[in-house]
């Protein structure tokens, strides 16, 4: 194994890469920035820019590509509130907070101190497993899927602290809106009141932008405008203590959202909810979370990058995809005339080492350009406000039309955005929503899948230990903390009461 | 200023309550189930629906009979936290309002609640305006206007950095989405940009 | 063919160091002008978007236009396609069309039918192999015809309307048996359960499992073609003909133009479809999917998906 890792460095290491690789990672982030606008985005459009490339150069640009957007999008998450993609929606929830008061630097500087820390550990794992937990994650079929789809929403839901049962209506709303459409396996088109433009569904992208960046807008503009955020610069700059608090955060990060990664259709946005919901519980400094905690800006953003490193694994060892932009890189391998599959690992191990070992790079190239540049985009928040979200207005919609080439896109971008702020106002959770909408259509499907594989009997559920194990553990999720309350109040029953 | 965030709240749960009931028997027409009692296409909307109706309920009952007083957002922010979890959040004390000479609570350039509430529903006017005229004009163009309107007209900004800061971010996103990445924005009908 | 590429790159670094740029698309003299949109009913990454991508980029080599690729996917493909209706008299759009073309039409309510399009080019025809998990007890095609007549055979199907269905469908009814389905979305998603042994067959195109075929953790058992396979690593599978199931279907995939087009245009879209037919991006597309390049043009083109379609009717019962 050692060997291959040399092979790959060998490969990946040349000035030309290393500068195209720069390009991409640059190049990806500008697209991360753009709202609306994520790494599988990113990847698809760029894509033709590499075609006059070598293979290896150009899949190696690719994973710059696709690590600058998803940094890109932290980078809007935490300065605007706009995540560019759903694994970056969490960022949002301590990072903006973060930037608010005035720590938006260390808040992008951890961010991509958990990323490369988190590729490390998961390089290592890569390097070390990738066959061995491909085998693994095949055994993941549709009962468990659903097992951990269920898990996931739990975890997110009890993650609202006391407002349990706002947090479940909004995961509720969610899952509703998802169900509008063709749904897999169907061909009953519902809720779509006789619109092709419903048929699809109504799609994430174009409700995150509504729901966070205009809703955002609207609800500052109520609230009336702030100084601006005067950070002194050695606010800006990330200290000693911000790494060492945060490093349990992250390395708790790296493993789930690694876990998490490999399973096919799972993927990093459910790692970088449930990395949060679980270090909300766990962390030293849970009372702070969603207050500008900044373990609660490393601890998804660890996981989402861990995520999207072990999503290779199907990829390599398997050639199936693991996730949305690995289908789009995998649909790269082919027009470099490569055939994805078991194989790869055999038939080009130059090409496939240097891969793995240019995901490394990338995260040290982001590391390297964004720990003195963090600073930098943090001044952003110096631009008065009332500039500012006039801008945001502006890249918000056409970010959303670019996704679809559809105006119906910034329809609903405006709707949402309505929305997203009467739910502000009503301090109505809207990360539950998010994962709702995100997680109905993979729920809908597994569950269609294990009715399918049951023959009418949900009750085939019990046939997987797996899926039972997973299901006892959202139980537990449930319960536990009701008997922590339970017995906390015996002991100082006045602390408690209502 | 108190708004009645609680009866919004109240009045928000009841419209969520209507909306999951009737998702939820549109659904059922859909197919509960299907062939041999599988999972049909009306499943998850009937399941969802009915969840979120009922989730709704409860939390208009949970609104409801707590404290029999308007409350202010404050209010609710520390309504959350006396939840059942231990770790509940706790919103930091923010700093004390600013105020104007009557003792209203004003923003940093002296407007009042009333005036930021007009701003507000502006912009959202002119978002529904802005779009309505995309088929005319073009995207980039009539949101460039809403751009300099809100900056000059809503927020008083000067008018030349306004019209500067509008123009350039209209460039840049024309260079990326139009140039970089060959996004054909709709022009509207006189085909302009 | 390469001066795009570097074009763009160009264009790229210039603008990232926000340096303004003009894009070097060429304009060509005759019934179609300015850029072109090739639509992709489906998302990015699949078969269908690899093969539309394919097009554009060969039809840009040939024609000097800009053909920007854009997918509008959902509904089984129904969206892209009602979005193209909608587009009917415009010859600066084009559609990377597959068998939906006739199968959404024959099995969901929708506006469009498959004569509402202007048929341009089939490029050539994919069929399926039935492939297993290497540790199947099915040998032949036939031992999963028997097993179904005795017991429960687990199918995965791709969709809804999807190729795998059509071809399940039709074998169900000449063997008079009945497979289980277990819906997936995609290809590689059934990969996954055919691997995993979540389900007992599955049926997809060699391109989508040449890779697992190779490497052993996969068997074809029969192909559902007219003949056996010329590339040489599915040369050794026997047609599904030859062990006694009458079903051979071909999904065909090529790209169609909005209907009602002046004849200069339709013929500008076959005249470029030839010249693209001549270029090696045309083969090595082809040899990378495993597919065959029986090409067809406008009229001819149109008969055929007639044809297909009365056979498609008549297998589905309708």
């Amino acid at each position: 194994m050692l060997d291959n890792l040399i092979l790959g460095f060998s490969q990946a290491l040349t000035p030309e890469n290393l500068l195209w690789c720069l390009i991409g990672v640059v190049a990806g982030t500008v697209i991360g920035l753009l709202p609306g606008l994520g790494a599988t985005t990113g990847v698809a459009v760029l894509l033709p820019l590499t075609f006059a490339l070598e293979p290896i150069t150009a899949l190696i640009m690719l994973a710059g590509i696709y690590y600058g957007a998803q940094y890109g999008g932290t980078i809007t998450s935490v300065l605007i509130s706009t995540p560019g993609e759903a694994s970056s929606v969490v960022t949002t929830l301590d990072g903006y907070q973060m930037a608010r008061k005035g720590r938006a630097g260390p808040a992008l500087a951890i961010s991509a101190i958990g990323s490369f820390i988190a590729a490390i550990i998961s390089l290592a794992l890569l390097v070390t497993l990738a066959p061995p937990l491909a085998e693994l994650a095949l055994g993941f079929g549709p009962i468990e899927q659903l097992a951990i789809m269920l898990l996931g929403l739990v975890i997110v839901v009890t993650f609202q602290g006391g407002a349990l049962v706002r947090g479940a209506m909004m995961a509720g709303v969610g899952l509703l809106i998802s169900t509008v459409g063709v749904a897999s396996g169907f061909t009953t088109a519902r809720f779509t009141f006789g619109s092709v433009d419903l048929l699809s569904g109504i799609p994430f992208v174009e409700v995150m932008i509504g729901l966070f960046a205009l809703g955002e807008v609207l609800h500052q503009i109520r609230v009336g405008a702030a100084a601006p955020i005067r950070a002194r610069f050695k606010d800006m700059v990330i200290r000693r203590k911000d790494i060492t608090d945060s490093m349990p955060a992250i390395l708790r990060g790296s493993g789930i959202g690694f876990v998490l990664g490999i399973l096919p259709g799972a993927g990093s946005t459910l790692a970088s909810f449930m990395s949060y919901g679980i270090e909300k519980r766990v962390s030293k400094n849970r009372a702070n979370f969603g207050k500008g905690a900044i373990e609660g800006v490393a601890s998804p953003e660890s996981a989402n990058n861990a995520a999207a490193n072990a999503n290779f694994v199907p990829t390599l060892a398997l050639g199936i995809p693991g996730g949305a932009t690995t289908a789009v890189l995998l649909g790269a391998f082919t027009i470099f005339g490569l055939q994805p599959g078991p194989l790869l690992f055999e038939t080009q191990p130059a090409l496939v080492w240097g891969l793995l070992v240019s995901f490394f790079i990338g995260n040290v190239l982001l590391l390297v350009l964004n720990l003195p540049l963090a600073p930098v985009f943090a001044q952003m928040l110096r631009i008065p406000y009332a500039y500012l979200y006039p801008i945001i207005l502006l890249t918000s919609v056409v970010g959303a039309f670019a996704v679809s080439n559809n105006l119906f896109s910034v329809w609903l971008v405006v709707l949402f955005g309505i929305l997203g702020w009467i739910l502000k106002e009503l301090d109505l959770p809207i990360a539950p929503l998010v994962l709702g909408l995100v997680l109905g259509p993979l729920l809908e499907k597994a569950l269609v899948q294990t009715s399918a594989l049951g023959q009418g009997n949900l009750g085939v559920v019990v046939t997987s230990p797996t899926a039972i194990v997973v299901l006892l553990g959202a139980v537990v999720l449930v319960v536990l903390p009701k008997v922590v309350v339970a017995i906390r109040s015996r002991r100082t029953p006045a602390e408690v009461g209502r | 200023m108190r708004i009645s965030v609680r009866a919004a709240g109240v009045g928000f749960s009841l419209i969520l309550a209507a909306v999951g009931t009737a998702a939820a028997i549109v659904g059922s027409t859909y197919g509960f189930t299907g062939e041999d009692g599988r999972v049909g296409p009306g499943f998850l909307p009937v399941v969802f629906g009915a969840a979120v109706a009922l989730l709704a309920l409860v939390d208009v009952a949970q609104r409801v009979l707590r404290r029999d007083r308007g409350v202010t957002i404050e209010d609710l922010a520390t309504d959350l936290a006396a939840g059942d979890e231990p770790v509940a959040a706790v919103v930091a004390p923010e700093d004390e309002p600013l105020r104007n000479a009557d003792g209203e609570e004003v923003d940093i350039f002296g407007r009042t609640q009333r005036q930021r509430t007009r701003i507000l529903v502006s912009v959202m006017v002119g978002l529904v305006a802005a779009v309505l005229l995309t088929s005319l004009i073009g995207l980039l163009l009539s949101f460039t206007l809403l751009m300099a309107f809100v900056a000059i007209v809503l927020e008083k900004r000067p008018v030349v950095p306004s019209l500067i800061i509008s123009v350039v971010a209209a460039g840049a996103i024309w260079l990326v989405f139009r140039e970089l990445l060959s996004v054909p924005l709709p022009t509207g009908l006189l085909g302009l940009l | 063919m390469t001066s795009r590429p570097t074009t763009i790159a160009a264009a790229a670094v210039a603008a990232l160091a926000l340096a303004a740029c003009s894009s070097g698309g060429g304009t060509a003299d005759g019934p179609v002008t300015g850029n072109v949109t090739m639509v992709v009913p489906f998302s990015a990454g699949g078969g269908s978007d690899a093969s539309g991508r394919a097009i554009a980029s060969g039809l840009e080599g040939v024609t000097g236009l800009t053909i920007t690729t854009e997918n509008r996917e959902g509904g089984s493909g129904a969206v892209g396609y009602s979005y193209f209706l909608g587009e009917e008299g415009n010859p600066n759009v084009l559609l990377a069309a597959e068998t939906s073309l006739i199968s959404i039409p024959l099995s969901q309510d929708v506006e469009f039918a498959s004569t509402s399009f202007t048929p341009i080019m089939k490029l050539g025809d994919d069929y399926t192999l039935l492939v297993v998990p290497a540790d199947s007890p099915y040998e032949t095609c036939t031992d999963v015809i028997d097993a179904a007549a005795d017991g429960r055979v687990v199918a995965a199907v791709s969709g809804a309307v999807s190729l795998d269905e059509v071809v399940f469908s039709l074998v169900e009814e000449d063997q008079d048996v009945e497979f289980d389905r277990v819906p997936f979305e995609s290809g590689a998603e059934v990969i996954a359960g055919v691997l995993g042994g979540q389900v007992d067959i599955a049926s997809l195109n060699p391109g989508e499992v040449v890779g697992q075929l190779e490497s052993g953790d996969m068997r074809a058992l029969c192909s559902f073609s007219e003949e056996r396979y010329e590339y040489e690593a599915i040369a050794d599978v026997p047609t599904a003909v030859e062990q006694g199931i009458d079903v051979a279907f071909a999904q065909f995939r090529g790209f169609i133009a909005p209907g009602g087009l002046t004849e200069e245009q339709t013929q500008f879209w076959i005249d470029a479809a030839e010249e693209f037919a001549e270029t090696d991006a045309y083969d090595e597309y082809i040899e990378a999917n495993l597919m065959q390049p029986n090409v067809l043009y406008g009229d001819e083109f149109a008969e055929y998906v007639a044809g297909n379609e009365a056979d498609l009717a008549t297998a589905l019962g309708q």
